[in-house]
């Protein structure tokens, strides 16, 4: 039996166990939790909606197998890939050219990941990206938005609640029940509702971290507050939902150290409140989270909690 | 809903599965052995052997002899006949060691040269005692215990803490030792305490095994010790009873690196030390075996008493041999323990546990920075970032980021999701810098 184990045994030192929460489940979980509003959204667009995100997914697989063969890596694909589709799919408006979505995948997967050196290495978010190069090369059809209509729906071109074209009074409990369910124009993914129920497992699974979305929803609503708006609609409208759950949580493109995940992310609500109360984009949701991503590594060379004993290390005798 | 429970419970920050699957398994001791291999070295110190090839010898005589006599005395774990000397490369200190080999007679002949004294004896009297038995501590690190309670002796100890946390998972041998030998480790205590005169006495065991608090308090009233000792049931999250981490929790003060825990007027024993400090003192008996745990893929898992020196075989032979996917067998803790290369090994005073593995490798993949390993670092140090500098060479960074408060527990390589070994990283850079130091 001893030369037996010899002729397999393996050599490993400490630890010898490994928790198995691999990297691949926290991405299958992100990608699973992405569906629920992705089906909000089909649900409110119909086809519109489902076209842009086929064509997101399968252009995303192309441009990573292609930046891959490129590099002359494995073609092993990872997670990363369909969650940045849908992710940028979710944020693009219902109605897209599908040839501008298919862009935007290209540039997010081969400029903003791939280049800088692919999973884990990105400095921005590949789908913010993606959807800020998108914003200034296709200002027009990317605001663009249509009412929702379900499936079979003629698509009719109206303005986003936030440049104020809804029909429903300020305030109101209408307005809310649009915004939650997505019941008023704007991205794929602009129903509430769907996206915090989303957010919600991701941190009750502790995928992300639930210090940072809190930190930038109540900093949205505060400021809202301080600038006499609704901060309710504020919060609800536009991309901060989708923001606190999705991209302020990015494990790659946002700071390690907790402190500086709630630094990053009160910076994210101050630049959002910024942008749209006193700039003249409508929403600022997607620059005040790239403009942060930039930011990280400030962030996280200057913000790191002290390590215990650390302070006897420097004071004592060297 | 079991399915959505087990997502939650391993999506925690650090979740490690206890694995205690020995609890209910009585001590037993192991037979004699037919050999022992005893590597001449104690935490580093070398002995010269005294015994010859050929030389018979008796169980607990004198056999190796170190130049500090501080040291503790080298005894035979068996009577028998020394059969020779082999090398032997201790997986801790990286170095190849002289090894005595002794075939056993069968008979186990005790060498008589330590006699039962009592509590009445001075504190003079005590510490030698505890030297001669040889003792060194049992915990995994094997300091020589004579020397880590004289130097207490010199110094106010507030806290006399002893260790019964066991929080490397699969282990379980501390828990029997209380569970039966609850009485020894009473006794044990008062010799400690006579010797350190501590402030406070704190027992700590894991809150896993809160069935022991009811038992010890018992033993603790009848052993007289009663007011004096307090038992706390602590959170178990490993490696919550390494000795600066209970410190931390037990007294809220911080051993710096390179700092002792005398420095912050603590002393930590480990219980299985504690009765071996019991057997020397009231019954005249010298450190010749250990209770470890035999366990994961083996027929028969068990708390074994064994003879050190045993080679690691006797005890899986002893448990009904490994299953068949075994892929590794582990000397020591699951997290902090160094895998055999051969069944051959000797278990040594060091080994709490053996501990049989299947030989799954992990996937590596790359680093999204998520901060798990710095969720489960015990100290607050950022792994990922120890290990980027690491793997770069840049150890100076490393030295900046304070790796030196790094103890190797292995939490960071446990919780990383995308399988990098990032202590193992962590240990190269560590090495590195203490070689650099050595070398300037």
């Amino acid at each position: 039996m001893n030369s037996a184990f010899k002729d397999k045994s393996r050599l490993t030192t400490g630890p010898h166990l490994w928790g198995g929460f691999s990297t691949n489940r926290i991405m299958l979980i992100t990608l699973a939790t992405l569906l629920i509003p992705a089906a909000g959204g089909v649900y409110q667009y119909g086809e519109q909606a489902l076209w842009v995100i086929v064509v997101c997914i399968v252009a995303c697989y192309a441009a990573d197998i292609l930046c891959r063969k490129l590099r002359g890596q494995p073609l092993r694909p990872d997670m990363g890939t369909p969650i940045t589709a849908l992710l940028l799919a979710l944020s693009l408006p219902p109605g897209l050219p599908l040839w501008i979505a298919a862009l935007g995948s290209f540039f997010g997967i081969c400029i903003v990941k791939e280049a800088f050196g692919g999973l884990g290495q990105n400095i921005f978010n590949p789908a913010l990206g993606a959807r800020a190069f998108l914003l200034a090369s296709f200002a027009a059809p990317m605001t663009r938005w249509i009412e929702p209509g379900g499936f079979g729906a003629d698509a009719i071109t109206t303005a986003s609640p936030l440049a104020g074209g809804t029909a429903a009074e300020p305030g109101g409990l209408e307005l809310y029940q649009a915004l939650l369910f997505g019941d008023a124009p704007g991205v794929i993914a602009s129903g509430a509702l769907f996206l915090m129920v989303g957010g919600l497992i991701l941190v009750i699974l502790r995928i992300v971290d639930f210090r940072a979305p809190v930190a930038y929803i109540v900093s949205v609503a505060l400021i809202a507050l301080a600038f006499g708006e609704d901060p309710a609609f504020h919060v609800l409208a536009g991309g901060v939902i989708f923001g606190a759950f999705f991209f302020i949580t990015d494990p790659v493109t946002t700071p390690v150290h907790w402190p500086g995940r709630v630094i990053f992310a009160v910076g994210a609500g101050v630049l959002t409140m910024l942008i749209r109360l006193l700039g003249a984009a409508p929403d600022g949701v997607t620059y005040a989270i790239l403009i942060m991503n930039a930011l990280t590594p400030l962030i996280d060379r200057y913000i790191k909690p002290g390590p215990m004993g650390a302070k006897e290390v420097k004071s004592g005798p060297a | 809903m079991k399915f959505i429970s087990s997502l939650t419970r391993k999506a925690k920050s650090l979740d490690m599965p206890a694995y205690k699957l020995t609890t209910g398994d009585p001590i037993k001791d192991l037979p004699l052995p037919e050999k022992v291999v005893l590597p001449l070295m104690v935490y580093g110190a070398e002995y010269k052997p005294v015994a010859k090839k050929g030389d018979k010898v008796l169980t607990g005589e004198e056999i190796a002899r170190c130049e500090n006599p501080a040291m503790p005395p080298f005894y035979a774990t068996i009577s028998g006949e020394v059969a020779g000397f082999i090398k032997y490369v201790d997986p801790i200190f990286d170095v190849i060691v002289n090894s005595i080999v002794i075939k056993s007679d069968g008979n186990d002949q005790w060498a008589e040269n330590i006699r039962p004294i009592t509590l009445d004896a001075s504190v003079e009297e005590l510490l030698e005692q505890v030297r001669l038995a040889g003792i060194s501590g049992l915990g995994g690190a094997g300091f020589p215990l004579y020397i880590k309670l004289k130097s207490a002796c010199g110094c106010p100890v507030e806290n006399l803490i002893i260790n019964g946390m066991e929080c490397e998972p699969y282990v379980t041998a501390d828990y029997r030792l209380m569970l039966e030998e609850a009485a020894g480790i009473m006794n044990g205590i008062k010799v400690l305490q006579k010797i350190t005169r501590p402030q406070n006495t704190v027992l700590a065991i894991s809150d896993e095994y809160s069935g022991l608090i009811e038992p010890l308090k018992i033993a603790a009233r009848e052993s007289g010790i009663g007011e004096s000792l307090s038992i706390k049931a602590l959170t178990t999250i490993h490696p919550s009873g390494a000795e600066k981490i209970l410190i931390k929790t037990i007294t809220g003060k911080v051993v710096g690196p390179g700092k002792l825990p005398l420095d912050v007027g603590a002393s930590v024993h480990n219980t299985g030390t504690i009765k071996a400090v019991s057997d020397a003192v009231f019954k005249g008996r010298s450190l010749v075996d250990r209770v470890i745990t035999v366990t994961g893929k083996v027929k028969k898992r068990a708390n074994l008493r064994v003879r050190i020196g045993t080679p690691v075989i006797d005890a899986i032979e002893y448990c009904g041999g490994l299953d068949d996917d075994t892929g590794r067998v582990v000397l020591g803790g699951p997290m902090t323990g160094k895998t055999a290369y051969s069944l051959d090994h000797p278990i040594t005073a060091r080994a709490i546990c053996l501990l049989a593995l299947n030989g799954h490798k992990r996937q590596e993949s790359a680093c999204i920075r998520c901060g798990r390993c710095i969720a489960a670092c015990p100290v607050g140090l950022a792994p990922a970032e120890l290990f980027r500098y690491s793997r770069a060479g840049k150890f100076e960074d490393c030295e900046k980021e304070n790796i030196e408060l790094c103890f190797d527990c292995g939490n960071c390589s446990f919780a990383c999701p995308s399988g990098i070994p990032l202590v193992q990283y962590i240990r190269v850079a560590k090495r590195e810098i203490m070689l650099r130091k050595v070398t300037a």
